[in-house]
């Protein structure tokens, strides 16, 4: 059989060809590592606690205070140097800390309540006020303003140098203490019978000490499906990195058109002049094309899934079947680019390249977050964007698992490799050329 | 002039196709082994490119068993005539049948039975000699058995059966020409094409590739040979078609070829003085039509006779006239080229 | 000087190539800057989040709930109408929710079960890049909590909640201050330190594949061994194509900063502009240097976009080019510190700092650079005079 013949004659040849192993086996598992290397503990330690650098500063030598250096000591996602105010300074204009945290304090009108004593605990301190009230007997203690967080307590403060999550976690942090400790005071002052603050202030006590921790940095909840398990995001990199190796099958078909077209090369010449119908001899060729393109991405595939132990919260089968959709529309546009190109010497490395880093681009290669971009401006690009489509698809498999979405970005797919197939042969079925 | 000569000037042609086929008839009739139906017929063939006329009403017909030498001027329309007849390119007039049948680029029963060598050196980089060949041979041999059988046939037709596992870029110029040929031949190709099959090889190589050709045509294929080395040409090719500007100029068997010329001698003496008396002496010499003194050098040419050198050592013994050596020369296939196409610099 | 000529010879006809690659590039590095740009500032703000609440509960408590979020943010609460619009069935809903957060149209999406009220329990969806997630649920959570400590002091439902509410919108008020290193240290970041940050991606791969583009042209065995018949001597030949590639990569060098500076100016501060281009130009060098490399080492113009784009993209994620260098795993920052590109970021932010070009810093992150240079150059001479010893 002559196709078959073609086929894998063909198949050989690219095979041995150094520029389609590189670029289509090599080229794909070099990014994914250096994917892994740069933020691959992104997506593995998800579920861990980042830790966040914050100096402390102690404002004043009181019990607040250091009951304050001790808690936030206690948190697990918190690397603390307790440091004073230059050293702090210093620290975070070297980018040592996210950011410094100036402890809380009693204010004057506390340590005039106190009058040398302190507080040991929330019992001692309704005690402490318990003794106040009775010993003052007056209103003043019943004042608005006494009835003030502040006016007992100088609240702890942030300061940080530039916008970052690190420095967020450490802003909510703050406004978390700050309401307790409003809440706390609140509980006190509002008490009518002072006999239930020492229970209200350790109950208080209880539930922020359990309340206070914080979820990761990489707070990704997304909506799942039966119990899936989530995907993470930072594996749109490696979607969008499957994209462009799916893709580079331009390349590969655009080679082929090279061979088997007697106006790109003589080799084409003396395929034309063989008693083989130019759809049989393209039709093989496109298809060995495909095949080593599916065996370069389902490589990459396994070699996401089971080298660097990334999940794709997904059958594997459907991954790869859409890889493989993506990469037919690869091979289809790279021969509508040789068909209508000719020749020309851009149609052998420059479109094929940019066309599938500009699609993978455009799909969040480099910048994860650009196709959100281009949903709020433009969502028809997505919409046409191989890249983004697959994409899309493998997000929805992952997080939704095999559903409308997934078959609706395969069937797509098919309908541009389609589109560029019809376009191609309308072109190319001439069966002479008017110049060679 | 040899009546089956056909010469064609500028002023003669003027789209008669009517004539052309006349004269292609008669030098056909003469030339042609055979009497059967031409492999090849082209008729009136016109192609254009653009405002440029590439080939003019060009007319052929090659016999079954011919070798037909196709010469011309760089840009003088061979290759465009032969990417018609492989029907690569379109064309604006004009019939052509390969075996009797026109010829289009869907006849793939036609396709068959051609063989083409290029030009150029189409073979594939990364298969090996013997899948290259192995490759070409299977778009026309369907049978594995037949297949392998031609292959290794091919291989031994060109002498690369030491080469049979390396890849072209490890062949010199001179192999990589006979791998060329092994991949447009190997499947026995009743019509061959040699489009300059000798460009850049060594003289061992080129004088292989001849003898192939040579045995391929006592095989029975037809050869259609493109080349610029006259040599070859006059050697190979039982009868010549010369195309200039896109049209036939010449045609005939070699001798004939160099028997149109007007030149049929010419006689070169080493003479270190002669007087203007004896040099009209010499022109008045039976045949003579040309005396050139070059320097110390006299060219004599002479337009027919069969003793022109004796008649002139007679007359510079006569005059004892000085002498040196003397060579005589008969005109080659070249000097009929340079006569017909000019002399000036093409492309 | 004929081979130098012979360059720009060659890019002349090669010139509308290099100039797709050129402009590919420069546009990539404005789509990634202009993206950057936009997430990189709202990280630290908590105004202007776009919530979205699906209230089945009906409660008082998410009403309050819902109230306090609308204090800082752009809260939609769905109607009726707008679930219809959604989809048919609830899981339909749940998943164009979800494809509205992906896609960017909220940032967050709060969902009370009908529970709400009895277990306070609710579930939402966000996405990683920003801290809404983080943010708006701390809010609430901080809420709740308070609400649940306001009730076990005895407080009935009302009060509980407005009490709830005072906290909460009490600590809104936090003090957080920005430090002004304005005289060492920059605190924000503007365009044009984006697009000198992702700059030097863009610059490599354009500069590496003209160059090649171009020397491929010049790399036919024959045209290699006529020019070596010459009278030129191997190390003038090397000279006059390294100072072509060269001349050629300040030029698109200059095609990319005269860009940026166009389009920043008026928006950033341009005082910084001269430590930036000082910074580019080991990368050009270097780029330079590299392609004149990989041209020894092969002519195919494929293996070299291959390798081009392997090394550059590696680099760029692995040095902090696309991804932040306080973001990245310490281990991986060291191994960074063996290639260029990492010098080129760490000089980027000091000249966003606005620290000295004299400084002893920022003279290393340029001193380290052009060793690669000069290390890429000495192996391309190498190979080069071996090759040509050998053939």
């Amino acid at each position: 059989m002559t196709f078959g013949h073609i086929f894998l004659y063909r198949i050989k040849e690219l095979f041995r060809q150094k520029w389609c192993v590189g670029w289509n086996f090599l080229f794909p598992l070099v990014l994914a590592t250096a994917f892994f290397v740069g933020f691959g503990s992104f997506i593995r330690n998800a579920d861990i606690l980042t830790t966040v650098d914050v100096a402390v500063v102690e404002t004043q030598d009181d019990e607040m205070s250091s009951s304050f250096v001790d808690l936030v000591k206690k948190l697990d996602f918190m690397n603390v140097s307790v440091v004073d105010d230059e050293e702090a300074q210093e620290l975070l204009k070297d980018g040592d800390v996210a950011g410094i945290l100036y402890a809380p304090s009693f204010t004057a009108n506390t340590r005039q309540l106190l009058n040398g004593n302190t507080l040991d605990n929330a019992s001692s301190a309704a005690d402490t006020l318990q003794i106040s009230v009775e010993n003052i007997g007056s209103s003043s203690m019943l004042t608005e303003d006494a009835k003030q967080a502040s006016y007992w307590i100088n609240d702890p403060t942030l300061t940080v140098a530039e916008n970052g999550v690190n420095q967020t976690i450490l802003s909510q942090f703050l406004k978390s203490y700050i309401a307790n400790e409003k809440e706390m005071a609140m509980i006190i002052t509002s008490a009518d019978d002072p006999s239930a603050i020492p229970a209200a202030i350790q109950k208080t006590a209880d539930m922020m000490a359990e309340d206070m921790t914080f979820g990761s940095s990489d707070v990704s909840l997304r909506y799942t499906d039966d119990g899936r398990g989530q995907l993470s995001p930072y594996m749109h990199y490696f979607f969008a990195l499957i994209a462009m190796a799916s893709l580079f099958a331009s390349w590969i078909s655009t080679s082929i058109l090279d061979e088997a077209m007697a106006n790109h090369s003589e080799i084409g010449k003396r395929n034309e002049c063989a008693p083989v119908p130019r759809a049989v001899s393209l039709t093989a060729n496109i298809l060995s094309g495909l095949v080593i393109q599916v065996i370069s991405v389902t490589c990459l595939i396994l070699y996401i899934q089971y080298v660097l132990k990334l999940n794709f919260n997904a059958p594997l089968g459907y991954v790869i079947l859409i890889s493989a959709v993506c990469s037919a529309t690869g091979i289809a546009f790279g021969v509508m680019f040789g068909a209508l190109l000719g020749n020309h010497p851009a149609t052998t490395t420059a479109v094929p390249l940019l066309f599938s880093m500009g699609c993978s681009f455009l799909s969040g290669l480099m910048v994860g977050n650009i196709q959100q971009i281009i949903q709020a401006a433009a969502p028809w690009i997505n919409r046409i964007n191989p890249a983004a489509l697959l994409t899309d698809g493998l997000d929805s498999l992952g997080s939704y698992g095999i559903g409308p979405a997934y078959w609706q970005d395969v069937l797509i797919l098919l309908a541009l490799t389609a589109a560029a197939i019809a376009v191609s042969s309308l072109i190319l079925r001439r069966k002479n050329y008017a110049s060679l | 002039m040899d009546q089956n000569v056909v010469i064609r000037r500028d002023s003669d042609i003027a789209g008669n196709t009517q004539s052309s086929k006349h004269m292609s008839d008669v030098s056909s009739a003469a030339s042609q082994p055979s009497s059967r139906q031409p492999v090849v017929r082209i008729s009136g063939l016109v192609k254009r490119y653009h405002e440029k006329v590439a080939v003019d009403h060009f007319s052929l017909e090659v016999g079954e068993g011919e070798i037909l030498g196709l010469l011309g001027p760089n840009g003088s329309g061979k290759t465009t005539t032969l990417n018609c007849l492989l029907a690569l390119l379109k064309y604006d007039k004009g019939d052509i049948e390969i075996f009797g049948k026109p010829m289009d680029p869907s006849a793939y029963d036609i396709k068959r039975d051609i063989g083409v060598v290029m030009q150029n050196v189409a073979v594939i980089d990364s298969l090996s000699v013997y899948e290259n060949i192995d490759f070409f041979c299977g778009l026309y041999i369907r049978d594995k058995a037949l297949r392998k059988k031609y292959v290794e046939q091919a291989i031994d037709f060109t002498g690369l059966s030491d080469y049979r596992k390396y890849r072209p870029k490890k062949l010199s110029g001179g192999l990589l020409r006979r791998l060329n040929i092994a991949c447009g031949i190997a499947h026995h190709p009743k019509l061959i094409i040699f489009d300059e099959p000798t460009v850049a090889v060594d003289p061992q190589s080129r004088n292989a590739i001849l003898e192939g050709i040579r045995r391929l045509n006592k095989e029975g294929a037809t050869i259609i040979y493109t080349s610029h080395y006259m040599e070859e040409v006059e050697e190979l090719c039982s009868r010549i078609v010369i195309i200039d500007n896109g049209r036939e100029v010449a045609e005939g068997t070699a001798a004939e070829l160099k028997a149109s010329l007007r030149n049929r001698e010419t006689i070169t003496v080493e003479v270190r003085q002669i007087s203007e008396e004896n040099l009209r002496g010499i022109r008045e010499i039976n045949h003579v039509y040309d005396v050139v003194q070059n320097g110390g050098t006299l060219v004599i040419r002479c337009d027919g006779g069969s003793h022109n050198l004796v008649h002139i050592m007679n007359f510079f013994m006569e005059k004892n006239i000085d002498f040196g050596r003397i060579s005589t020369q008969l005109p080659t296939l070249n000097d009929v080229f340079l006569e017909i196409t000019g002399k000036e610099l093409r492309d | 000087m004929p081979v130098f000529k012979a360059f720009f010879k060659i890019l002349k006809v090669k010139g509308a190539i290099v100039l797709i690659y050129v402009a590919a590039f420069i546009a990539f590095m404005f789509g990634i800057t202009l993206q950057s740009e936009s997430a990189g500032e709202s990280m630290f703000q908590t105004k202007n989040l776009y919530v979205a609440v699906w209230d089945k509960s009906r409660s008082a408590l998410s009403d309050r709930i819902i109230q306090m979020l609308q204090g800082e943010n752009e809260v939609s609460v769905l109607t009726a109408d707008d679930l219809q619009k959604l989809g048919t069935t609830e899981k339909e809903q749940l998943r164009e929710l979800n494809d509205d957060v992906r896609y960017g149209v909220f940032d967050y999406v709060l969902i009370f079960p009908e529970t709400f009220e009895d277990d306070d329990q609710y579930s939402y969806f966000s996405t990683s890049d920003s801290s809404a997630g983080y943010i708006i649920s701390e809010q609430i959570d901080t809420f709740l909590k308070c609400l649940k400590i306001n009730m076990a002091a005895g407080m009935d439902g009302d009060e509980a909640l407005e009490k709830a509410a005072e906290v909460s919108d009490a600590s809104q008020n936090a003090e957080i201050r920005m430090a002004d290193f304005s005289d060492e240290g920059g605190s924000t970041h503007d365009s044009l330190y984006y697009l000198y940050r992702f700059m030097c991606y863009s610059v490599m791969m354009a500069i590496v594949i003209g160059i090649c583009t171009v020397m491929t042209g010049m790399k036919n065995d024959d045209l290699v061994r006529r020019i070596h018949c010459s009278a030129l001597s191997s190390q003038k030949i090397s000279l006059a194509r390294f100072s072509a590639s060269l001349l050629f990569a300040v030029g698109v060098m200059g095609l990319f900063v005269l860009i940026a500076s166009i389009y920043c100016l008026g928006s950033a501060d341009m005082s910084k502009n001269s430590a930036y281009i000082l910074n580019l130009v080991p990368v050009v060098i270097m780029s330079a240097a590299f392609a004149y490399l990989l041209s020894t080492l092969t002519a195919d113009e494929s293996i070299i976009n291959m390798i081009t784009n392997m090394v550059s993209l590696a680099m760029s994620f692995m040095c902090g080019v696309f991804i932040e260098q306080n973001m990245m795993q310490p281990g991986v920052l060291k191994a960074a510190q063996f290639m260029p590109f990492y010098w080129y970021v760490q000089g980027v932010d000091l000249a966003d700092a606005s620290v000295s070009v004299t400084s002893p810093a920022f003279l290393q992150c340029i001193g380290i650079q052009l060793l690669f240079a000069a290390a890429f150059a000495a192996a391309g001479i190498v190979i080069s005079r071996s090759r040509a010893a050998g053939k």
